[in-house]
């Protein structure tokens, strides 16, 4: 493995009295793809969260190292500029403001400076018709109205804009119609090929990964890591399910 | 001299404690400003009302003929006491459609009254954008006479610093099948103090008719006064209403969300006090309006 | 000043109805309308301490400077100086039914007050007209410190000081002119002191029957939860009808320490020619709990807006209502909030039916404190309207003053949907029985709350209300 991007040691994370994070161990390279699998309610959004800081999950123990540096006090905001990114499984609506507008407002936060209009709406156009996704969702408000696939859309386009080094796709490829996932996938392709920025892959099915090279593969149970492998585990949990897994 | 006057009386008194049933103020003789009339049909007016001296009062008489739609905008510059009296008359399958931006002095008092009756299809739609500079208190009543008519208020306002927005709104269903659909959204800063009431009132006959009122607050400073007083009152038995009001900080959803693109709780209040003024802005469609709500906007805050 | 008005008050007395003896049953009755004569002697009548007779006639005062509110439903109909205060039954109150006067025990019976004793309580008293007739509490309840009195006993016994320390702290005459009233006349009611502690598994219930024509009903509920102990109390009411106004104006005062919970049931059902104007107050304390549940049925005209002062952090409360306004009645209910303390709660979920001309309006007031930090409340208030003859009013009203606050309110109106009606219909059921059943649902918010025996009683009262509405 290249050098460590992500380095999570014995993360025990709790919501409100109950333990759903039980001391997890997880490192991603840097330019590297990652897959979380494992049935629902084990914890795999959980430790997205945890990832990200969202405060309602609060980590008792262990520690989440990115890029060599220990964030697991940091502010939500303060690991989304140092390049953390979460696509949400259920998009917030937000209504008043502007997909275009949120779009610009985080990337002046992260560069401290006001975006020169004319490039950012030239690069914001492209995109948009990268994802297939009509122009005028730009000034829309952000997230409401939108449809299953174009929320999901919408993330994967704040993705490509905001340029993370490390992206954590929550389940992004559930509940979409089989060209939905495709365009998603294309959009995750250009992220890696584009930025070489890593991604933690959170999902339950495999559709989303067609179009990926996957580095390493991780199956969550119970709020554990119970296996680590390559792309081969995929194709096998792919063929036989969670449970084979219990006889290992 | 002044006076001290009770204005946007509550239809229906509640417990006098909680201070919502009227508001008293200080007013006296003001300047004539004049009357304006509009009944030109498929156009649109923009009038320019500035106050002068102490006190200044403005009426404007605007009228729909049967089938045509008016559109007029109103720019209402308070210097120090501006009273403006718009009044409606909307004939059978007329509209108007009226949108008041207050671009006031600091320490200016704006008052609106609004005033409209619609007769059979005829539609109002109002849209007042209160912008954080004086205090306002604005008064509308409204009559939905004619089966059919319908009535639209889209309100946004930003109060800060000692700022007071009072606000009156009181929309009677007297034909059959009437609509009306009330949406206000603000911010409040500092130690702005609000109350906004909200009435549908369902009179007898108005059956099959329709009314919605939803009101959404963010409470951003230390020292801010929220009231709501959404009120349905009902005489008739096929009608549907409906009301609803959120009321606090920005939820905590929304801050995470706003915070994982890496923007700042600080900065995230700031463009949620935006958002309601500007989605509103947004549904005006003129860019004129727009661009002079959204250059004041970034002057206030 | 005060000797004028007494003079005044004293030659407006209508003398005609002085000590009237009620011919059926023997009672005490004093004569209408209210002066410091009449006060003073019903104090001596019922042997007031001191410093009560005082407290009575300071409460005439108030009532007398007091304006008569000047929102809510018209109360023009109630004529003071035709109300007689006091009414005492011929009896002595007694701890076991037997001694009761047959008349009056027969009365109880019918509304079956012994029987759900028997089986599902933990102590009963009763009340007719301006005394209790009947107090008793189990054994089992009394051993563990539990004291459920009658008031006027509570007030002379061993838990005098208590009682003084706390009656009428929390309503006081101030609040409004009926809340002088009562303190000017109040009799009867109970006194509820629950130790550290203590939890009740079974309910205790008072219920008040006011049987005297033209009279008032002034009773006393001074209820104390102590410290991490648990009650539910139960209060019924009722009323024979007559062609002339009879009055209630009763107090409750609620006392709930740290960490204790009441649950406060009542279903009200006094004869429409009542005007209910009844106070109900909670002073809640770290991490206390109070529940409201409340079905609103009879009264010509009822005010009633049981109110929650949520004083200490984290404490809680929650209303749920149910009122049905038919023909003649204007039921003005609600509630009202407090936020004081810190991280505190409250949830109101109400609904209303309007019937045969039947005004119902639902008025509530969320009051959240500059202090009162992480304040959460939720209001939700549905209406049905059953016909165009009636009326439905929602009136609340939100005073917020902190920003660290999460408040939401919904209200809804509407009628009853015709394919909700069909449904039942095609399924083999009458219109009449298919809208009782929807109505009784509609209020299911209450009756999923009360012991099964009143909710039994409360969809037999909707069922009732219901009968002959399709016309």
């Amino acid at each position: 493995m290249s050098k460590a991007l992500l380095e999570i040691q014995n993360l025990h994370v709790r919501v409100e009295e109950k333990e759903i994070l039980h001391g997890v161990d997880l490192a991603v390279g840097q330019d590297e793809t990652h897959v979380l699998m494992g049935p629902n309610g084990t914890g795999k959004s959980t430790l997205g969260y945890a990832i990200t800081g969202n405060p309602t999950y609060s980590v008792t123990g262990g520690s989440i190292i990115f890029n060599g540096e220990d964030i697991t006090e940091l502010p939500v905001n303060e690991r989304a500029k140092k390049g953390i990114f979460l696509s949400f499984q259920n998009p917030l609506e937000v209504p008043g403001v502007t997909l275009s507008a949120f779009i610009r407002s985080a990337l002046e936060q992260k560069t401290g400076d006001r975006l020169r209009l004319w490039d950012f709406k030239k690069k914001l156009k492209e995109t948009m018709a990268l994802l297939n996704m009509d122009e005028s969702y730009a000034e829309r408000d952000l997230n409401v109205g939108f449809s299953g696939g174009e929320k999901k859309k919408a993330e994967i386009l704040q993705m490509l804009m905001l340029e993370p080094k490390l992206a954590i796709l929550d389940e992004t490829d559930s509940g979409l119609d089989v060209d939905a996932v495709r365009t998603v996938s294309e959009g995750v392709r250009l992220f890696r090929e584009r930025t070489h920025g890593s991604l933690l892959i959170i999902t339950h099915s495999t559709r989303i990964l067609e179009a990926l090279h996957v580095d390493a593969a991780h199956v969550m149970e119970e709020g554990v890591i119970v296996r680590n492998g390559g792309a081969e585990l995929v194709d096998e949990i792919n063929e036989k399910g969670f449970s084979s897994l219990k006889e290992d | 001299m002044n006076d001290t006057i009770l204005i946007n009386r509550l239809p229906t008194r509640t417990w006098n404690r909680l201070g919502v049933n009227e508001t008293a103020i200080a007013w006296g003789q003001a300047d004539d400003l004049g009357e304006e009339k509009i009944t030109a049909a498929g156009q649109t007016e923009r009038l320019e009302i500035t106050g002068s001296g102490e006190r200044g009062e403005k009426t404007v008489d605007i009228h729909a003929p049967a089938g045509q739609t008016v559109t007029v905008f109103e720019t209402l510059r308070a210097e120090k006491g501006l009273l403006v009296r718009t009044a409606l008359h909307v004939e059978k399958d007329a509209k108007v459609r009226l949108v008041q931006i207050q671009n006031a002095a600091q320490d200016s008092l704006l008052r609106l009254e609004t005033s409209g009756e619609c007769a059979e299809n005829g539609q109002v739609e109002l849209i007042q954008v209160l912008l954080g500079r004086g205090d306002v208190y604005s008064d509308g009543q409204f009559e939905l006479n004619g089966n059919g008519a319908g009535f639209t208020a889209g309100i946004g306002y930003l109060g800060q610093k000692q700022q007071t927005v009072d606000m009156n709104l009181v929309v009677n269903h007297w034909g059959q099948k009437t609509t009306s659909e009330i949406n206000a959204a603000g911010a409040l800063k500092d130690d702005a103090q609000k109350i906004f009431r909200g009435t549908i009132d369902f009179k007898k006959g108005s059956a099959g008719s329709v009314g919605s009122e939803q009101e959404t607050v963010l409470m951003l400073g230390d020292g801010v006064v929220n009231k709501t007083v959404p009120l349905i009152l009902c005489a008739e038995e096929n009608v549907v209403g409906n009301h609803g009001a959120t009321i606090g900080e920005l939820d905590e959803d929304t801050l995470f969300y706003f915070e994982s693109r890496g923007i700042s709780a600080a900065e995230a209040e700031n463009i949620m006090a935006r958002a309601a003024i500007e989605r509103l802005a947004r549904t005006i469609e003129d860019e004129a309006a727009q661009a002079a709500i959204l250059s004041e906007l970034e002057e206030v805050l | 000043m005060a000797d004028l008005k007494e003079k005044t008050y004293v030659e407006d007395v209508d003398r005609s109805v002085y000590d009237i003896r009620d011919a059926e049953n023997d009672a005490y009755r004093m004569e209408s309308g209210l002066t410091p004569e009449i006060v003073e002697k019903l104090s001596t009548e019922k042997d007031d301490p001191v410093w009560m007779q005082q407290f009575r006639l300071e409460s005439l005062q108030i009532y007398n400077e007091m304006k008569i509110p000047n929102w809510g439903p018209s109360i023009e109909g109630l004529d003071m100086d035709h109300i007689a205060t006091y009414v005492r039954p011929n009896t002595k109150m007694r701890n076991d039914w037997k001694d009761v006067p047959e008349d009056i025990k027969e009365t109880f019976e019918r509304l079956g007050i012994p029987q759900a004793e028997r089986k599902s309580l933990a102590g009963v008293g009763a009340q007719y007209d301006s005394e209790l007739v009947y107090h008793n509490v189990k054994d089992s309840v009394a051993a563990e410190g539990v004291v459920y009195t009658d008031m006027e006993s509570a007030i002379k016994g061993e838990y005098a000081d208590m009682v003084r320390k706390y009656f009428m702290k929390l309503v006081t005459p101030h609040d409004h002119k009926f809340a002088a009233l009562h303190g000017a006349v109040w009799s009867g009611g109970s006194f509820v002191y629950v130790p550290k502690g203590v939890h009740l598994s079974i309910p205790l219930q008072s219920y008040f029957r006011l049987n005297a024509k033209g009279a008032g009903q002034f009773e006393h509920t001074l209820i104390i939860v102590d410290e991490g102990a648990s009650l539910h109390f139960i209060e019924g009411c009722s009323a024979p009808k007559y062609n002339v106004a009879n009055l209630h104006a009763g107090c409750v005062e609620l006392y709930v320490k740290k960490g204790a919970k009441l649950r406060y049931s009542t279903i009200e059902n006094w004869s429409k020619n009542m005007y209910n104007l009844n106070t109900k107050r909670a002073l809640v304390e770290e991490g206390g709990t109070i529940e409201w549940i409340s079905g609103s049925f009879g009264s010509h005209v009822g005010c009633l807006y049981p109110m929650s002062i949520l004083k200490g952090d984290n404490s809680r409360m929650e209303f749920t209502g149910v009122t049905f306004a038919g023909a003649g009645q204007n039921l003005d209910t609600g509630a009202k909030v407090v936020h004081v303390g810190k991280n505190t709660s409250s949830y109101m979920n109400t609904r209303s039916i309007s019937k045969s001309g039947g005004i119902s309006t639902f008025r509530s007031s969320v009051v959240v404190e500059k202090g009162a930090k992480g304040a959460k409340s939720a209001v939700s208030c549905q209406s049905l309207m059953l016909d165009s003859e009636s009326r439905s009013d929602t009136i609340p009203a939100m005073d917020i003053r902190t920003k660290d606050a999460a408040i939401g309110h919904e209200a809804k109106i509407g009628a009853i949907s015709n394919e909700a009606v069909f449904y039942l219909m095609s399924r083999g059921m009458s219109e009449e029985d298919a809208r009782a059943m929807i109505v009784s649902g509609f209020a299911d918010n209450v009756s999923k709350e009360l012991p099964v025996e009143y909710a039994v009683e409360m969809n037999n009262l909707i069922r009732l209300e219901m009968k002959g509405s399709i016309g």
